[in-house]
């Protein structure tokens, strides 16, 4: 009877030896194996030459590598700004009373979200079409032929160019999951909110953003988090181009590992990865924080 | 005096969508581009005797009528939607509720307009689509889905399947692992109990865009490369961490004395798991399943550095070499996509509510 309470360890063992073992094979042998070989020569062929710091050395110096780190940086304030920002003020307009059909913005707006990053970047690669696209469709109908161009081919501003269909895709989704948070608010505290005279901007900013500061802090978490890891929607519209303009780090470990098959700078890079992409996430959460306490004081 | 407020109000709102909806419905029947193309070239005159170098049919000044009585019929109908609505809730809450109103509608329209624009331009030909991009087909055809499922050589079929079996497998795993782990490491206390529970925790925090490299090199090592069951272990060991916290959560909620009461009913450790716990468990159990239906589904980064075989390609993979190979050809693109991505659309309206609420209490407990 005790046994099934307390049940024998051979029985725990076995449950979980499946999911453990395939867990640290897929997670922490990869990341070991990274690290070794991060301090090797390595060029796909059998011959792995032990060359000790050099790939660093070379990893520090390497200006590519660090204009895709920035344009990861990029990804990630444009998407706070852009996703998290204009996710919030469309909630407040979905939360206002005179607001009609908001299940049928929350179904469409959600629905992006769902959808293959390949597939948005097909769609916006005909959206940006210098013959075939939506957008010069659209510049010639209102007038403005002269700004039609190549636009994945402008490497000045190309970055802001693959930025907007990311940002697109995941409004919905935060905006879903800011709505459920204010959702969640007893609807006396904006009576009286109300009452007290207060409209309907600093509502939103004194009462509401304070009373969800959790909830912004898990869309800021993994928005950060999901930006750092950027490729599928690059991959599909520019694979970094034109040149390096729109590189970012996953791409970049991906070109130098499979089409340069550098697999020794590849495992260096990846170690990079993932150093910057805890530095970043974590820096985010600690600067929210303390920007968060001082308002409260 | 209220109601007759109210109906005016309705009334209004009622003619004007109907005038809308009939003007979207002539301008598009008269299709912009050529509507652009007909008044440039009528309005060019002969310099010498100033008549006009080409008279329009009758068929073309119909059109042209249809156009641009659409585009009255557009304004007349906003006109009477803004006033209907003023009459309604007065003038400052009537702007306001109009404002709120149409940057939501175009917010939701454009979430929702490339579905629509790819679906109806899917029916045309590649000729027909590159003449105008934006009007409805004259003539629908089917020709680009006979096209795609009729040519071996695309794979788009194969590559859905193989998309279901991966998919399916790995949600079944994720379900089945999260449960007993997550069970496991919320009810019996063991020496490894925290270390596993920490374990999981990292795994979740992992960059896993850092891991695309080194899984293909270790993968590589153990030959398990390019193999049906390959992408089963990322896609398994990347979803399990989420699943085991949301399982672990629920489990905490059930009070204990149920277990401890099938226990002196003399049921063992494992009865009492399958048999009591997980069908308590079957709501949080599905919401794990939700949210990695479309994870799995919709992967790409893995699928690509760890498959090769053609006939091994999920749909993601299937998709961006159907781009290469089609690069100019839209409505062939177009009906490639729809096509794979049909599953993943009808599951998500016909579940969407639960879906989006699954979804974000992953998003907001994992």
């Amino acid at each position: 009877m005790l046994d099934a309470i307390k049940p024998k360890k051979s029985v725990i063992y076995l449950y979980l030896l499946l999911p453990v073992a395939m867990f640290v094979f897929t997670v922490f042998v990869p990341l070991v194996a990274a690290l070794v070989y991060s301090f090797f020569e390595w060029k796909n062929g059998p011959v792995k030459t032990f060359n000790g710091l050099a790939n660093y050395q070379q990893l520090f110096a390497d200006a590519t590598f660090w204009q895709a780190f920035g344009n990861n940086i990029y990804l990630v304030v444009a998407c706070l700004v852009g996703q998290i920002g204009i996710a919030f003020l469309l909630v407040l307009l979905v939360n206002a009373r005179t607001t009609k059909l908001k299940g049928v913005h929350r179904t469409f707006g959600f629905f992006p979200s769902t959808i293959s990053a390949v597939c948005i970047g097909m769609i916006w690669t005909m959206v940006y079409h210098n013959k075939y696209g939506i957008l010069n469709w659209l510049l010639e109908v209102v007038g403005l032929e002269h700004l039609q161009q190549v636009w994945l081919n402008n490497t000045e501003n190309i970055m802001l160019i693959v930025s907007i269909p990311l940002i697109w895709q995941f409004i919905g989704y935060y905006m879903v999951i800011i709505f459920s948070a204010i959702a969640g608010i007893d609807s006396e505290v904006f009576e009286s909110a109300n009452i007290d005279g207060a409209n309907a901007w600093q509502t939103a900013m004194h009462i509401t953003l304070p009373l969800i500061k959790n909830t912004m802090l898990v869309c800021i978490t993994l928005c950060v988090a999901g930006n750092m890891k950027a490729f599928d929607n690059i991959y599909t519209m520019t694979k970094g181009g034109p040149g390096t303009s729109s590189m970012v780090m996953a791409m970049y470990g991906y070109k130098i590992s499979f089409e340069q098959f550098n697999l020794g700078y590849g495992s260096t890079i990846s170690v990079g990865i993932f150093v910057l992409s805890l530095l970043v996430i974590g820096g985010s959460q600690w600067l929210v924080k303390k920007i968060t306490a001082k308002v409260e004081v | 005096m209220k109601i007759n407020c109210k109906t005016l109000s309705n009334i209004l709102v009622a003619i004007g969508l109907v005038l809308i909806i009939a003007a979207l419905g002539l301008a598009f029947a008269g299709s912009f581009e050529s509507y652009q193309d007909m008044t440039k070239s009528f309005t060019k005159v002969d310099a010498e005797t100033g008549a006009p170098l080409a008279v329009p049919t009758a068929d073309q000044n119909l059109l042209m009528g249809l156009v641009s009585a659409s585009g009255t019929m557009l304004l007349i109908g906003l006109a009477l939607i803004i006033v209907g609505v003023i009459v309604r809730l007065g003038l400052k809450d009537g702007v306001i509720s109009i404002f709120n109103n149409t940057v939501l509608g175009v917010f939701s329209a454009t979430c929702i307009f490339p579905l629509v624009w790819m679906f109806y331009s899917s029916l045309k030909e590649k000729r027909v689509f590159n003449a105008d991009i934006m009007g409805l087909p004259t003539e629908p055809t089917l020709i680009n889905y006979e096209r795609i499922l009729g040519n071996k050589d695309y794979h788009l079929a194969e590559s859905m399947m193989n998309s279901v079996r991966t998919t399916g497998l790995s949600i079944l795993m994720i379900v089945l692992f999260s449960f007993v782990v997550g069970y496991i490491l919320s009810r019996v206390k063991f020496k490894g109990n925290r270390p596993l529970y920490l374990m999981f925790l990292m795994g979740m925090l992992i960059p896993i865009h850092s891991l695309l490299v080194p899984i293909y090199v270790v993968f590589k090592d153990c030959g398990l490369n390019d193999k049906w069951f390959t992408l089963l272990f990322p896609y398994v060991s990347f979803g399990l961490p989420m699943g085991i916290f949301l399982v672990e959560g629920y489990v905490k909620s059930i009070p204990i004395s149920l277990e401890e009461a099938a226990a002196i009913d003399g049921s063992s450790f494992s009865n009492t798991m399958w048999r009591i716990i997980l069908p308590i468990c079957k709501p949080i159990l599905i919401t794990v399943a939700i949210i990695q239906v479309f994870s799995c589904w919709n992967e790409f980064s893995f699928a690509l550095v760890l498959m090769k075989s053609v006939s091994l390609q999920t749909v993601p993979l299937a998709l961006t070499q159907f781009k290469g190979q089609f690069a100019s050809d839209y409505p062939k693109q177009m009906a490639a996509m729809l096509l794979t991505m049909s599953p993943i659309v009808v599951l998500y309206f016909v579940f969407s509510k639960h879906i989006i609420k699954g979804m974000v209490a992953g998003a907001v407990k994992g």
